[in-house]
């Protein structure tokens, strides 16, 4: 079984600041994302699926309908395995309702005139975030006792949770050490091919968090340089083929 | 208020409180830690200007969170 831990947003930066051994693994560095204009999170997912990039595919089909793009297994790398579970990534098998409602509440965060209302909207926020990835963190822990060949789970909250509070330290030093958490757990239980993969980063923007021009990777098995996002669909077929008894 | 703490994190926390050395006991030592993330809490929680919330939309929007 080969294990993808999908997490939206994770700021290489900040696993060094934290020091978060277990996001780092045996090796770790930031992933190229310059072929791309923004740094999308549906772009850049549909684009780790496919191999190739997305961008103008999916910008095409309108901004209104971005978010509810779903990749057909065919034309992912996905094709070349059997038995396969993934949780909640972007393009594939994403919860539209939770996301949609988050972004829904962003909207109102910012549409709000008064700070009293913004601080209502931000725990309302908040909460969806963590309620949701409790019930992902589940998911995964259930998906890995099975006999599944690849299992890729989307963890959102470090992005999700950003946007609006990635001034706040101690929040973000939570999520991060979190993550670390269940990247340790499973690396502990399972001695599988295991890749921590982001599609961008995060940055500053005053209080906020916007996505930085670069993403993280770490493997327990491989040095791999500066790669594309798009290169992992070759890297993960091969460790799928490196593998095969 | 009683909260139990995992006496690994207990041992963790005794170690460090001896290498700063400005405090009698582990008690003590939370109480202070505790102080500590509460004030960083709420300076982070400062008001935020109107020009970087406006700066944030445009790039949300950009990024396909906002119309």
């Amino acid at each position: 079984m080969i294990i993808v831990v999908a997490i939206d947003g994770l700021e290489y930066e900040l696993v060094e600041k934290f020091e978060c051994e277990n996001l780092k693994q045996e090796f770790y560095g930031k992933t190229d994302i310059s072929e791309f204009s923004e740094p999308r999170t549906i772009v850049l997912w549909s684009s780790f699926l496919t191999g190739r990039n997305m961008e103008q595919e999916i910008l095409n089909k309108g901004k209104h309908v971005m978010w509810d793009i779903t990749i057909n297994a065919r034309d992912s790398f996905l094709s070349h395995f059997n038995k396969y579970s993934v949780i909640d990534l972007p393009g594939f098998s994403y919860d539209k309702d939770q996301h949609a409602s988050e972004r829904n509440l962003l909207k109102q965060f910012f549409d709000a005139n008064s700070e009293e209302k913004k601080e209502k909207i931000k725990e309302r926020y908040n909460n969806l975030a963590f309620e949701h990835h409790r019930k992902i963190k589940e998911k995964f822990f259930e998906a890995l006792k099975q006999n599944y060949e690849l299992v890729i789970s989307y963890f959102s909250i470090a992005d999700v949770i950003g946007h609006l509070n990635f001034g706040n330290n101690f929040l973000m030093k939570m999520i991060y050490k979190e993550l670390d958490e269940i990247v340790g757990k499973v690396r502990k239980n399972y001695k599988n091919p295991i890749f921590v993969l982001s599609d961008h980063g995060m940055k500053k923007a005053g209080i906020f968090g916007d996505h930085s021009e670069y993403g993280f990777w770490s493997t327990n098995f491989k040095e791999l340089g500066i790669p594309k996002l798009t290169d992992f669909a070759n890297i993960i077929l091969e460790v799928k083929n490196e593998n095969r008894d | 208020m009683k909260i139990e703490i995992k006496n690994e994190i207990i041992k963790k926390l005794f170690r460090k409180m001896k290498k700063e050395g400005r405090f009698k006991d582990v008690r003590e030592y939370i109480n202070h830690i505790l102080s500590a993330i509460v004030e960083d809490d709420a300076k982070n929680e400062r008001v935020f200007s109107k020009k970087e919330e406006e700066l944030i939309k445009e790039r949300l929007r950009a990024l396909g969170y906002l119309d």
